[in-house]
């Protein structure tokens, strides 16, 4: 037989999709009986969709499914405007990234709203079929240690990717025209911000929102310096107008 | 006859009218209604009409500390509640004798 709390934080997953308030009120409710004998009550999962049923509240991963996606979207769409960003980020003046700064205005507003707007419904995204099977697709068979392993390559990463966020951004402000300072001030309070939101993001899924096309941001930006490097090893760097 | 289906349609009224007679937990109210008699009501369901029927406006929450275990939140019936228990239960007369009625004529 479980014990209380175990039988508790199951309750909670199966019931994560509903106001947090509602499931502490739940939980609240069914607490003295669980004290006394759980017996009643049977598996966390059937309660939790009896409960469900009697509410009128959703089944599970029924409601949230459709901001689930939009969320989903947001985040793909985000993603790899953001990684054009920084690759195009040393010529803001051209007509390539005239027509695409309204839609990585329109990414950054989509996914603000999700950190902050979205509650539960993110937890929903993983939840969804297409993140299931890619999930199962990269990780399926991998151990406790790879995932560990990964765990702290996703720190090593956040690490990595500060100084591409950095030079990403310089080269954007100075197409602004900013003043040297501004745009170091700038450029550093936005890689602090994104590393923030790295770090946030692994415990709080939400701020994947701003982590994941950070890291596109940065992975853009670096493959433009890389640019620059082969150019410049090959002696080509006199021809490519800066 | 599955008594568990018609407990479905009716197990908003008899939660009220349980905590009509007196306030409760949720644990409290599940008893009662066996005691009452309906045996085959669901645990989870009277947890989730009880949340319907706040969620509605239908309850008053109190929280009771327990010298046993842990806290024992009290629903209650307010006004609403009240006005609701005497319509269901005008309802549910109506609908009881009108059964009988066709019952007493074929059985």
């Amino acid at each position: 037989m479980n014990t209380t709390e175990e039988y508790v934080t199951e309750l909670r997953e199966a019931l994560a999709d509903l106001p947090p308030a509602e499931v502490d009120a739940i939980v609240e409710d069914i607490e003295p009986q669980l004290a006394e004998s759980a017996d009643g009550l049977g598996s966390p999962t059937a309660l939790a969709a009896e409960l469900r049923a009697a509410a009128g509240f959703p089944p599970a991963g029924g409601r949230y499914r459709v901001t689930a996606r939009i969320a989903l979207v947001v985040l793909v769409i985000a993603t790899g405007t953001a990684g054009y960003a920084g690759f195009i980020s040393h010529q803001l003046r051209s007509t390539d990234a005239v027509y695409s700064m309204p839609w990585i205005a329109v990414a950054l507003v989509a996914t603000w709203f999700v950190v902050t707007r979205f509650g539960p419904e993110v937890t929903a995204v993983g939840e969804l079929p297409e993140v299931r099977a890619t999930r199962t697709l990269l990780l399926g068979a991998s151990s406790q240690r790879v995932r560990d392993a990964l765990r702290l390559g996703e720190l090593g990463w956040l690490l990595a990717r500060f100084p591409l966020i950095l030079v990403g951004v310089l080269m954007l402000a100075g197409q602004i025209g900013w003043e040297p300072w501004m745009a170091h001030v700038f450029a550093v309070a936005v890689a602090l911000v994104a590393t923030a939101a790295g770090y946030r993001s692994l415990t709080d899924r939400r701020w994947l929102w701003l982590s994941v096309p950070a890291g596109a941001f940065a992975i853009g930006a670096g493959l433009r310096v890389l640019v620059f490097v082969s150019l410049y090893a090959q002696g080509h760097i006199g021809y490519v107008a800066l | 006859m599955d008594t568990s289906q018609l407990l479905k349609g009716v197990l908003d009224v008899a939660v009220l009218a349980v905590l009509g007679k007196e306030d409760g937990y949720g644990y409290d109210v599940v008893r009662r209604l066996r005691q009452a008699g309906l045996d085959d009501v669901g645990d989870a369901s009277v947890y989730g009409t009880l949340r319907r029927l706040y969620n509605q406006g239908a309850l008053t929450s109190y929280v009771v500390p327990s010298e046993e275990g842990p806290h024992r939140k009290y629903y209650g019936l307010n006004d609403t509640g009240r006005a609701r228990l005497t319509e269901s239960a005008r309802t549910w007369r109506g609908f009881a004798a009108t059964m009988t009625d066709l019952l007493g004529a074929n059985a």
